[in-house]
């Protein structure tokens, strides 16, 4: 089982602080929870998501699947004209714009559950519950070939950086 | 960096992080309160007497409304409209706040989103209702029948209306739901109930505020924002072209699209103020919710306000610059000066005048009055729908056929049913949900209330 | 950081927009000489229709920072300020017009407007006296607030204070109220009244769309070209994306104003309103007419979705080069077909181009050098130079 050296702090800003403190002596910060989104801390721990080009996607697949149905009804499948406009009308201008928006934030809405795998029921347990609250936390997980000298290393630079309270954890959070 | 000592304090009481959570959370934890019944009691008083009405009308008919062959759109398109106007503020709020950078939204949106739910919940009732054979409602979505298959007239604005309001609705609510999966996560963690844990478990989806999950929750909610800032647009620019498509004099303008927006995010604005100043009052939220919120909202108010009355005026030129006689009379017999004068000049004087008063600081600053002011915005936008409505149909082109419309007792009764529906919805968010966005709050908290010292040589 | 500021006029560039003003000059007066002077005075209006538009959209979107007290945008409301002393030069060039009345409206000619009723109806409104009066009042309106608007900006360079800064909030509500009725009545009476039948509700409401997002869009480019010359080292990507988000949104606003008209027309498909329309689609304007909606909004929509290309100098630059052209674009489907009625692009159209943008350029520039590059004592100066996040 694997284990996390885990620093509870009470400020966002020492909390920045301390993760640059970490990651200049080598430390791979695993891991920050927070109450709130901390700004600037994706780009400390190089996180992106792909999400955008996702909906991109998403929309763009919407936008021709709308016009290629529109097309085949209006056009080829059953064409009758309505009040003398053309058979491929403006009209489908409208329906295919909210629909792309439909079928775009449909499944924009589905994948970023499914990414962040969350799901209604999901049991989770927090190393530190008051990270809903008021706490933020930095996690470094222990890997096998950490020495002592390393973890007390870790302990000591959080507690230099402002930590309130460093305690281990074997809570496996993400699962 | 925010400048406190010019822009004033936006959240009061030098809060921390955990003050702002037990704040926002205090009164889901304390027994349901007197009031909350009372009203629960009146809204759904009002609910089953607009449940009456529907029973009436299914089993009737059409026939059961005021409706004649002239005005075949009676209170059932006007509320409809009025309705879907007032949803248009949560999306308002935060999308185009954020992209001009208004912090002041955090603690209004989530309450707008909500309002928005119910209101389109409100408002789709009535389109469902006016098809008077509700059990072939179904005919509207496009499905492979035993018709031929004869398709959907997809160049009719009511079938993007349906399309659009029901995106619309599907949209407001992911929006609104990723917004407050963490707020649920932070009452899963703090509540000793056994059952609130189960709930608000299952409904936090399992969120632990990680970076990452973090990362991914801005992002899907600056994109799914992005994507319903256009909607949101042209949800009421679709509802707009219910009437303008047609040729009907003072419904063929072009500039209805963009009037019926402006006018949908008035009503909007209108209606949160006078939601946020009750909840405020009863929930004491004095110094989340504070007098500077109240006087942005104000203030881009008296702007809205603006716009709408250059609109009824550029009608009002265009129509005698047109030199169309027909328009002529819509808009100065009929209108102004005919059957239908109370109706114009009410809208006239809640929604182009009586804002103004707005440009007083003192009046932004008194919340009596913001409160009575937002009453008339509400009222003054249903007029703006009457007016538009009945007056363009009664006397049409053909003066043979001139009619004049009152409601019956059922269409009103569904009218107030819907609002009892609203109430209800708006209720239990006061009681069940967090009414304001704790995690957000938080994010703007620091920025907009340390005063931070900043010398001109900074 | 130093906040003193002063944006010095280059001579070579000084140089460079007297030749482009000279080009301007000699082709307008060539344009006269060769008898094509229906042209030259379409042209006219289009240039100083255009420029106009320019600067007060630039004024426009500074009120809206006043209103909105966005913070961000502090330190770069001295551009939107140096844009609206051109209205000055502008009321100067539009008077000139004056000259090519007859020219290019129907309805000043008074024995056509005897012998049509809606002509004649519209005649309380549309003549002369009226239509100057109106001009009048409406450019002393623009320029005396612009003027105090700056005049008040630069005070409180020395002042300090929230004094002024309140002052001039004010003073923007009134500006925005102003300009609401009376750019659309400019728009309506020196434009729409080209094609003197027709009408549109929201012709006003677009040309103001149109000013605001071709203004804005100017302003983002003069600061990314001042910063690339090194004054505005505050410039972050985050400004940058905020410019952006503006000229994406209004380019979508604009799309959409262009399409509730056209939509709307199309539907209802009444021949006093398609007549706007037919000569535009239905010729050799063709090309234009979509050309217009391309540049206008396609492009700038297509390319500013990816705010990495919004966030790059270059990116700015280019996309703003596109809607110059789409908004000359824009401007000559409105006047052309209703007065000369032939689609070339003759020298005139780029010798009278180049000859105002010389001279915009060259009167923004030397507004600029005249007062500190930065607002120093605007309240909310900080959060435009600190804005990390």
């Amino acid at each position: 089982m694997r284990t996390n050296i885990i620093g509870i702090y009470e400020d966002e800003e020492v909390v920045l602080k301390a993760v640059d403190k970490l990651q200049e002596n080598g430390v791979t910060v695993a891991d920050v929870m927070s109450p709130f989104p901390i700004h600037g801390i994706f780009e400390r721990l190089k996180l992106t998501t792909r999400l955008p080009l996702a909906t991109f996607l998403y929309g763009t697949a919407g936008a021709i699947t709308m016009f290629a149905f529109l097309y085949w009804s209006s056009v080829i499948n059953y064409p009758l004209k309505f009040g003398g406009k053309p058979l491929n009308t403006l009209s489908f201008i409208i329906i295919i714009f909210v629909l792309t928006i439909n079928i775009g934030t449909l499944f924009t809405f589905l994948t970023y559950f499914v990414r962040d795998k969350l799901y209604p029921g999901k049991q989770v347990t927090l190393p530190v519950p008051e990270t809903t609250n008021d706490k933020f936390v930095i996690v470094v997980s222990k890997t096998e070939n950490m020495t002592e000298g390393d973890v007390s290393n870790i302990n000591k630079i959080m507690k230099e950086s402002g930590a309130i309270e460093i305690k281990e954890s074997d809570v496996n959070y993400n699962s | 960096m925010y400048n406190t000592r010019v822009r004033g304090v936006l959240i009061k009481g030098n809060k921390s992080y955990s003050d702002i959570t037990h704040d926002v959370l205090r009164p889901m934890n304390e027994k349901t309160p007197l009031w909350w019944w009372v009203a629960a009691f009146l809204a759904s008083g009002a609910l089953f007497w607009g449940v009456w009405g529907f029973y009436n009308t299914i089993s009737t008919g059409i026939g059961a409304w005021g409706l004649n062959n002239n005005v075949a759109w009676g209170w059932a398109i006007i509320n409809f409209v009025w309705w879907i106007g007032i949803g248009h503020a949560g999306t308002a709020f935060s999308i185009f706040l954020l992209i001009v950078r208004q912090k002041w939204r955090t603690s209004i949106n989530r309450a707008a989103e909500a309002m928005t739910i119910f209101a389109v919940m409100a408002a789709g009732l009535f389109p469902l209702i006016h098809m008077g054979r509700i059990w072939d409602g179904f005919f509207i979505f496009p499905y492979w029948n035993t018709r031929g298959p004869l398709w959907d007239n997809f160049n009719s604005p009511l079938f993007w209306d349906v399309v659009a309001i029901s995106t619309y609705f599907m949209a407001s609510f992911a929006f609104w739901y990723i917004g407050m999966i963490p707020d649920f996560a932070t009452i899963r963690e703090r509540t000793t109930s056994k059952m609130k844990q189960k709930i608000y478990g299952i409904l936090s989806f399992g969120w632990i505020g990680s970076a990452k999950g973090w990362l991914r929750f801005e992002t899907a909610a600056v994109l799914l924002g992005g994507m319903a800032a256009p909607l949101v647009v042209s949800v009421h620019s679709i509802v707009s072209m219910d009437f303008s498509v047609s040729v009907v004099p003072g419904w063929h303008t072009t500039i209805f699209p963009p009037y019926f927006v402006v006018g949908a995010i008035f009503s909007g604005f209108g209606m949160v103020l006078t939601l946020m100043i009750i909840l405020r009052k009863v929930y004491r939220f004095k110094d989340i919710v504070t007098d500077a919120h109240f006087d942005a909202v104000a203030r881009i108010l008296t702007f809205i306000s603006l716009i709408m009355g250059t609109a009824y005026l550029t009608e009002l030129f265009m129509a005698w610059y047109s030199g169309n006689e027909y328009e002529l009379f819509t808009f100065m017999k009929n209108r102004v000066t005919g059957d239908y004068k109370f109706a114009y000049w009410t809208m006239l004087t809640c929604n182009a005048f009586i804002p103004q008063l707005f440009w007083f600081k003192k009046i932004r600053k008194n919340i009596t009055m913001v409160f009575i002011i937002s009453i008339f915005i509400n009222i003054g936008m249903w007029f703006e729908r009457y007016v538009i409505v009945v007056t363009s149909l009664s006397k049409d082109s053909l003066p043979a056929t001139w009619a004049t419309y009152s409601p019956t007792i059922t269409e009103i009764s569904i009218f107030v049913g819907t609002i009892g529906l609203f109430l209800m919805g708006v209720l239990m968010f006061f009681r069940f949900v967090p009414t304001i966005a704790i995690s957000e709050v938080k994010g703007v908290l620091k920025e907009t209330t340390t005063l931070k010292s900043f010398t001109d040589e900074d | 950081m130093n906040l003193d500021i002063q944006f010095k006029v280059g001579s070579k560039f000084r140089t460079s927009m007297f030749v482009m003003i000279a080009i301007g000059l000699i082709t307008i007066v060539a344009g006269f000489l060769t008898g094509d002077t229906h042209r030259t005075w379409a042209n006219l209006l289009l240039n100083n229709f255009y420029f106009l538009s320019l600067a007060i959209g630039a004024i426009f979107w500074m009120t809206m920072q006043a209103i909105t007290q966005s913070g961000w945008s502090s330190s770069y409301l001295r551009i939107p300020q140096a844009m609206g002393i051109y209205l000055i030069v502008s009321f100067v060039l539009w008077f000139v017009m004056f000259f090519g009345i007859h020219d290019l409206y129907h309805w000043s000619h008074t024995e056509a407007v005897q012998n049509d009723p809606i002509l004649l109806h519209k005649s309380a409104y549309l003549n002369l006296p009226f239509f100057a009066l109106r001009f009048v009042v409406f450019f002393a309106l623009w320029i005396f607030i612009t003027i105090r608007i700056r005049r008040m900006s630069i005070k409180e360079d020395t002042e300090g204070g929230t004094r002024l800064f309140g002052k001039i909030e004010f003073s923007s509500k009134v500006l925005i109220f102003v300009l609401a009725f009376t750019f659309s009545l400019f728009s309506i009476d020196w434009l729409m009244s080209l094609d003197a039948h027709w009408y549109s509700t929201i012709y006003a409401v677009k040309k103001f769309v149109s000013a605001f997002l071709h203004g804005t869009a100017l302003v983002a480019a003069i600061a990314v070209i001042l910063h690339m010359q090194g004054y505005f080292p505050q410039l972050t990507k985050k400004h940058k994306a905020d410019f952006q988000r503006y000229i994406f949104a209004l380019s979508i606003i604009w799309a959409y104003m262009w399409l509730s008209q056209y939509l709307l027309i199309w539907y209802a498909n009444i021949p006093e309103e398609t007549v706007y329309y037919v000569p535009r689609i239905m010729s050799e304007y063709k090309t234009l007419f979509y050309a217009e909606l391309v540049l206008n909004w396609f492009v700038p929509f297509l390319f500013l979705m990816w705010n990495r290309i919004g966030k790059t100098n270059w990116g700015i630059l280019t996309i703003v080069a596109i809607l110059i052209v789409g908004q000359w674009v824009e401007l000559y489907m409105s006047i052309m077909p209703g007065t000369v009625e032939s689609h070339k692009i003759t020298y005139i159209e780029i010798g009278s181009f180049i000859g105002y943008f010389g001279l915009f350029a060259f009167v923004v520039a030397t507004a600029l050098s005249k007062a500190n590059l930065i607002p120093k004592k605007h309240p909310y100066l900080m959060e435009s130079l600190h804005d990390e996040h």
